[in-house]
C-alpha cells in the first residue's frame, strides 16, 4: 500500500509545471550553463517515462534523491529531521490518548452532569481550535507576553557549552510549546470519542447485568470502559495523519526544525525529491499507526482474537 | 463504523429507564435550535459584510499615517500595513472562507456518495477493488498533497483551491455512505423494492437516498468547520487564495511576520475562524445527537 502511494504521489508530482530549477529565485542566482549541467546531473532533462524509471530504481536501492533544497541527499535530510518529529509526535499522542481517556471515560460515566456538559463544551472549542491558530496563541500568552517559554527553535545557543542535563532541560523547555498546541487539540479529539463509546456502553446488555448483580460501581466502570476503549484505539491509529498534519503548522510557527518545517520549505523551492519522500514516509507512518492500532485491538478485545 | 451494542432509536428507548443517567434526550430537536440560528446569523454577516464593514477591505485610505494602527474605536479590529481596516477585512473574509469551505464540501459529498453508492451496488470485487484504492488514498497525507499541488501555481484561484479541496475531502464520506447503504440493502423494504422490480437507479434516488440525508447533513456541517479550519492554515501559510479579497488565512498570513507587534493581524482572524469552525461543530453534533446515533467518525 506504501508502494501505490509512493507511485500515486511522484507521478503526481511529476505532473507538475516547472521544477528546481525553473524556479525563479534560482534562475536569478545562476547561470545558464551551470543550470544545464545541473539539470543533466538530476535527470531532470530525461522524458518523464525514463525519470520515472530511475525514480523507482533508485527507491528499491532505498535512495531517496537529491533535496535542491537542502543541497545534500534526502536520506540524509530525512534521517536528521524525523527523530525530532517523532519526539514531538509521539508525546502529543501519548499525552492526548492519556488525558483524552481519562476525561472522555469519566464524562461518559456522568452523561448529562454539570461536569460533563462544562467538559463538552471546553473539549468542543478545542477541537475547534486551527492547529497554527492555537500555536500562534500559545506563543503570544506564553512566549512573547509573560516570557516563561522560548518562541522559537529547539535549543538554545548556550546548549552547546552546558552540561547535559541542561542541555536536556533546555530541550524540554523548547519543546513545551509545541507539544502543548498538538495535545490540547488531541486531547479534545480523544475526548469527544471516547466519551460517546463509553455512553453507548454504558447502556450494554452486561452493564446491566454488572449492575443487577450487585457489583460497585467503580467496578462496573472498569467494566465498561475497557469495551469502550476499543474505538479509541482505533482512533489513535487514525491521530498519526492529523497530528503530522498539526505538526507542520506547529513546526513552522515555533521554527521547530523538524520533517513538517523541512517539508514545507520543500514544497516552496519545488524540491520535488524531497516532497515525494515526504508523502512517502507520511503515508508510512499512518499505515504503521493503524497497524498498530489493529494490534491492540487484539489485545484488548479477545473477540478478534484469531486461532 | 461497527457500533457496540444495540444502536438506534428502539435501543435508546429500551435503555433509556435502566440506565444510571436518565437520557436527557426527549427534546433533542430542541438542542439544535442554537447552534443551527448561530449558523445562520454566520451566513448573514457574510451576505452582509456591505453593510456591516465600515470601510473597503481593500481600500487603502492613507498608507503612511494609518499603517498599522493597534485597535482602536476608529478602526475596531486595527489597521494592515496598506492601511487597510482589519475589521471590514474580517467581515468580507468571511465570504470567501465559508463559499471555499461550503463548495468544496459541496463537491466531496457528491464525489463520496457516488463513489460509495457504486462500491455497495456493484459488490464483489468491484467493491473491494473500490474499496483498497480508498485504503490508499486515504493513506496519502492530505496537507502535503494540498500543498504540494497548490504551489504548482503562483497564484491559486478560487476555483482551483474549491476543487483541491473537494477532490481531497470525499473519502471518509465515501466509506459511510457505502456502509449505510449496505446495512439499508439488507432491510425488508429494499427487499420488497426489489420482489416488485424497482430499477435499481429508482431504488437509489427514491429509497435509499433519504435514509443518507442524515449521515450526510451531519458530514456537511462537520466537514464545513474541517474545512474552513484547512483552508485557514493553507492561506496562512501562504499556499491559499491570493485576491484582492481576503480569506481568514489571508489576512493572518499578512500578519506572519509581524505576529508579535501586529497581534491584531492574527488574533481577530483567528477568532472569528475559530467562531465559524466551532459553530459548524457544534451544529454537526447536535444533528448527529438528533438524527444518526450511530458514531459518524469526523
Amino acid at each position: 500500500m506504501v508502494f501505490v502511494a509512493a507511485t500515486a504521489a511522484s507521478v503526481l508530482i511529476r505532473t507538475a509545471p516547472g521544477d528546481a530549477l525553473t524556479d525563479e529565485g534560482t534562475i536569478g542566482r545562476m547561470p545558464a550553463a551551470v543550470r544545464a549541467t545541473r539539470r543533466v546531473q538530476l535527470g531532470l532533462d530525461l522524458p518523464p517515462a525514463q525519470q520515472y524509471v530511475r525514480r523507482l530504481r533508485a527507491y528499491s536501492r532505498g535512495d531517496l534523491g537529491w533535496s535542491t533544497s537542502e543541497e545534500r541527499p534526502v536520506n540524509e535530510v530525512l534521517r536528521e529531521r524525523i527523530p525530532r518529529t517523532l519526539w514531538l509526535m509521539s508525546l502529543a499522542l501519548a499525552a492526548s490518548l492519556l488525558m483524552g481517556i481519562a476525561l472522555g471515560a469519566w464524562q461518559g460515566a456522568h452523561v448529562g452532569s454539570r461536569g460533563d456538559r462544562a467538559w463538552s463544551f471546553v473539549s468542543l472549542v478545542l477541537f475547534s481550535f486551527p492547529e497554527f491558530w492555537i500555536a500562534i496563541v500559545l506563543m503570544l500568552l506564553f512566549a512573547s507576553w509573560l516570557g516563561w517559554f522560548p518562541t522559537m527553535g529547539m535549543t538554545s545557543d548556550i546548549a552547546f557549552e552546558s552540561s547535559s542535563m541542561r542541555a536536556l532541560l533546555d530541550r524540554a523547555h523548547h519543546l513545551v510549546l509545541p507539544w502543548l498546541s498538538l495535545t490540547l487539540i488531541g486531547t479534545a479529539y480523544v475526548a469527544r470519542f471516547q466519551r460517546a463509546a463509553m455512553r453507548d456502553v454504558f447502556g450494554a446488555p452486561f452493564v446491566q447485568t454488572a449492575r443487577g448483580k450487585g457489583l460497585a460501581e467503580a467496578a462496573v466502570r472498569r467494566h465498561a470502559l475497557r469495551a469502550a476503549l476499543l474505538p479509541v484505539i482505533a482512533l489513535g491509529g487514525m491521530l498519526v495523519p492529523s497530528l503530522f498534519a498539526g505538526a507542520v503548522f506547529v513546526e513552522s510557527i515555533f521554527a521547530w526544525p523538524g520533517m513538517g518545517l523541512a517539508l514545507l520549505n520543500a514544497t516552496q523551492g519545488r524540491d520535488y525529491d524531497l516532497v515525494g519522500a515526504g508523502i512517502i514516509v507520511v503515508s508510512a507512518m499512518t499505515v504503521a499507526g493503524s497497524f498498530a492500532a489493529e494490534l491492540l485491538r487484539e489485545v484488548a478485545d479477545p473477540r478478534t482474537r484469531r486461532g | 463504523m461497527a457500533a457496540l451494542g444495540p444502536t438506534g432509536r428502539n435501543a435508546e428507548l429500551a435503555r433509556a429507564p435502566l440506565s444510571a443517567a436518565p437520557s436527557k434526550r426527549p427534546h433533542t430537536h430542541r438542542a439544535l435550535r442554537t447552534p443551527l440560528a448561530l449558523t445562520l446569523l454566520l451566513v448573514l454577516v457574510a451576505l452582509a459584510a456591505p453593510i456591516l464593514a465600515p470601510a473597503s477591505p481593500i481600500a487603502q485610505p492613507d498608507i503612511v499615517a494609518q499603517r498599522s494602527l493597534p485597535p482602536s474605536f476608529a478602526h475596531l479590529f486595527g489597521t494592515d500595513s496598506y492601511s487597510r481596516d482589519v475589521y471590514a477585512r474580517v467581515l468580507y473574509g468571511a465570504r470567501v472562507s465559508l463559499s471555499v469551505a461550503s463548495l468544496s464540501v459541496a463537491i466531496a459529498l457528491l464525489l463520496g456518495t457516488c463513489y460509495g453508492a457504486i462500491a455497495a451496488f456493484a459488490g464483489g470485487t468491484v467493491d473491494r477493488v473500490l474499496m483498497r484504492t480508498l485504503d490508499v488514498l486515504l493513506a496519502l497525507p492530505r496537507l502535503l498533497l494540498l500543498l504540494a499541488l497548490s504551489s504548482f501555481r503562483d497564484e491559486v484561484p478560487f476555483t482551483y483551491l474549491v476543487i483541491l479541496l473537494g477532490f481531497t475531502g470525499w473519502y471518509g464520506v465515501a466509506r459511510n455512505v457505502r456502509s449505510e447503504i449496505q446495512s439499508q440493502l439488507t432491510r425488508d423494504y429494499l427487499h420488497a423494492a426489489r420482489a416488485t422490480g424497482v430499477p435499481r437507479i429508482r431504488m437509489l434516488t427514491r429509497h435509499i437516498l433519504p435514509h443518507l440525508i442524515p449521515v450526510l447533513a451531519v458530514y456537511a456541517s462537520l466537514g464545513v468547520a474541517q474545512t474552513i479550519a484547512l483552508e485557514a492554515g493553507l492561506s496562512y501559510l501562504g499556499f491559499g487564495v491570493r485576491a484582492p479579497n481576503p480569506s481568514w488565512g489571508t489576512i493572518m498570513h499578512d500578519g506572519f511576520s509581524v505576529v508579535r507587534d501586529q497581534w491584531w493581524l492574527t488574533v481577530f482572524p483567528g477568532l472569528a475562524t475559530l467562531l465559524a469552525v466551532l459553530v459548524c461543530n457544534w451544529l454537526g453534533d447536535a444533528l448527529r445527537d438528533a438524527f444518526a446515533p450511530e458514531q459518524v467518525p469526523a
